[in-house]
């Protein structure tokens, strides 16, 4: 085939685009990954840092008032809750950071894009 | 040529749409049926190019429908639009400046079609390319600019074909050498919707058109209808 016109008229061209559309999965139109990951990603930061403060702030009051002793597991069980709402944070961190990366990566592009145009531009104008 | 079937192989429905919170598209409904030239008119800043956003998928509506062949496309990525057959030729064409024209044609075998058979297509097209192979597409012409998109566009072997403004900056017989480019890819059976502000070339080959102001379509008709009206539609008469 040598001829683009010959590619498009093709009724086949048309039978494989119904089997390529019918592929095709609709989202509704609102999805919006990126705002979601940082949603989630702040929620789980946010979430994940309480979780750390409330169990380290319980972990300096390991002892029973009344008698004086030590709750050895009560004092692991808040330590390895801490470490899991920290694990938590990490996670939520990393999500931030991976959308307001591509954010970021995104915008770099189109800016490159309209820089290089805007050189060649000049270069073709002078 | 087969027969058309009759569901509309681009079909608009009441799309609302526009950026963050502002909406530029108030309800736009269109058709574009297979083998056949849309042309959407209408003065700057009506929504014409909000209305091809949409169509591609760069642009979520936030109400109404996008169906290709029927099938409800809303919130399909605008990768997976093209792959499936959805092009678009952006106003400004799109093309890689810095980039010669061989290697700008070497970007559009994405589409699994091959570099030998994208260049094939091509210089058939629009021989004049040829000649400029080894010329960063930057330095070239307005119209062999507009027609290595074109170029580039075809080459992925789209089914349907959208084009921004193509005669933008362009003296009027390249327009007219488009053009007719145009019209024979309708002949051979491609759906085109073509965006454009200048009616005259476009009327010409279009099958149907439409004005819009204002975010909504106004009329839509036959080519000869619509040309008549124009005028008062762009002076804000009708």
């Amino acid at each position: 085939m040598s001829d683009a016109t010959d590619a498009t008229g093709d009724s086949s061209r048309l039978e494989e685009f119904h089997q390529e559309v019918a592929k095709l999965r609709a989202t509704g139109g609102r999805a919006n990954p990126d705002r979601w990951i940082f949603r989630i990603g702040l929620i789980l930061t946010l979430a994940g840092l309480a979780f750390t403060v409330v169990s380290f702030i319980l972990t300096g009051k390991p002892y029973d008032t009344e008698g004086g002793n030590l709750h050895q597991s009560n004092h692991v069980d808040l330590v390895v809750s801490a470490v899991f709402g920290l694990s938590i944070t990490f996670v939520g961190l990393v999500m931030i950071t991976v959308s307001s990366f591509k954010r970021f990566m995104r915008y770099w592009l189109v800016r490159l894009v309209y820089e290089y145009r805007e050189q060649t531009d000049r270069v073709v104008g002078s | 040529m087969s027969a058309a079937p009759a569901t509309p192989l681009l079909e608009l429905v009441g799309i609302r749409a526009g950026y963050g919170t502002i909406d530029v598209l108030h309800g736009v409904d269109l058709r574009v049926m297979p083998g056949t030239v849309y042309a959407l008119l209408g003065p700057n800043g009506a929504g014409k190019t909000t209305t091809l956003g949409v169509t591609s998928g760069q642009i979520q509506p936030h109400a109404g429908s996008v169906l290709l062949d029927g099938h409800e496309v809303n919130g399909v990525s605008p990768d997976r639009l093209a792959r499936a057959g959805v092009c678009l030729i952006p106003e400004g064409r799109g093309i890689f400046p810095n980039l010669t024209v061989a290697e700008n044609l070497r970007m559009s075998t994405y589409a699994g079609v091959s570099y030998k058979q994208v260049q094939e297509r091509a210089f058939a097209q629009f021989p004049r390319l040829q000649e400029r192979r080894n010329q960063l597409a930057g330095t070239l012409s307005g119209g062999e600019q507009q027609m290595l998109a074109m170029s580039r566009a075809l080459s992925t072997d789209p089914a349907i074909l959208m084009l921004d403004e193509l005669s933008m900056g362009l003296a009027p017989i390249i327009v007219e050498e488009l053009y007719e480019q145009v019209a024979s890819l309708a002949e051979a059976g491609l759906s085109i919707l073509i965006v454009e502000q200048f009616a005259q070339a476009v009327l010409g080959v279009a099958n149907e058109a439409a004005i819009m102001l204002h975010g909504r379509i106004q009329r839509t008709g036959p080519p000869e209808e619509i040309a008549e009206e124009l005028t008062a539609a762009y002076l804000g008469m009708s």
